[in-house]
């Protein structure tokens, strides 16, 4: 279903499909928050996934 | 997209109502786009109005979701706003809104639609809101569609007068569907490289 074959994919928790990491972005609000590792640059990354069989969309810190 | 694939997999559009101000033109603009988009055979469409959202004042960001709205955007490939300009922004309630969510926004498409009452079409509120739908992940389209002197331009019924607006509806509509089919592809199938 996804064109690269590199990276381990995760697995959609709603359907069981592979997701697709597909964006990433700095969480300046997270630290607090979540307690996630900062990078360096004031926040934490979070990278997004998304599957192509449901539409579901899933946030985690990138680890 | 064939038509059988269109019927499996619809791109999904709702169009989102910016204002929940009595006597809003914008109302007008909104079912107008809602009706051009729902007669597209690969769109799925429907209007969300903010004054019937009504997201919680008394919360901040994410931390006031709204299931419905959240699971809306989640399954939408794309967003088409409907902001009247008001003192040259966007309405308050409106970004209220789209802040409820970030995840659900990204590297999906988005046009707008300005209203104003005067001939300018709500140039100011589109440019004002560009730099908030980059913060929220969102991928503008270059058409955008300008609803100049919206008072004359509906009829008591709220019918458009001036049937320019079709086809200059159409070239956006038509931009925003390949964007979204692009973006979709992407999300879907083209990874991040490490």
């Amino acid at each position: 279903m996804v064109e690269d074959r590199g990276a381990p994919r995760v697995t959609c928790p709603r359907c069981g499909d592979e997701m697709n990491r597909h964006a990433e972005k700095i969480d300046t609000q997270a630290i607090a928050d979540e307690g996630g590792p900062e990078d360096g640059s004031g926040g934490v990354l979070k990278e997004f996934h998304t599957c192509a069989g449901c539409r579901f969309v899933l946030e985690r810190v990138s680890p | 997209m064939s038509s059988m694939e269109a019927r499996a997999k619809p791109l999904v559009i709702p169009v989102i109502l910016g204002t929940p101000r009595q006597g809003r033109m914008s109302e007008h603009a909104a079912r107008f786009v809602v009706e051009r988009l729902a007669a597209r055979e690969e769109v799925e469409t429907e209007l969300v109005d903010v004054r019937e959202v009504a997201p919680p004042v008394d919360g901040a960001g994410e931390d006031i979701k709204i299931p419905a709205f959240s699971e809306l955007c989640m399954r939408a490939d794309a967003f088409v706003l409907v902001a009247p300009e008001y003192n040259h922004g966007y309405p308050g309630l409106l970004k209220h809104l789209l802040d409820t969510n970030l995840k659900e926004y990204i590297h999906k498409a988005v046009g707008i639609c300005g209203v104003s009452a005067g001939n300018f079409g709500g140039t100011r509120v589109i440019e004002n809101l560009l730099p908030v739908l980059r913060e929220l992940g969102l991928v503008t389209i270059f058409w955008d569609v300008n609803f100049s002197s919206a008072r004359k331009l509906f009829d008591a019924h709220g019918m458009i007068l001036d049937a320019a607006y079709g086809a200059r509806f159409d070239k956006f509509a038509r931009e925003l569907v390949w964007m979204a089919k692009v973006l979709r592809y992407g999300r879907e199938r083209v990874p991040l490289e490490a």
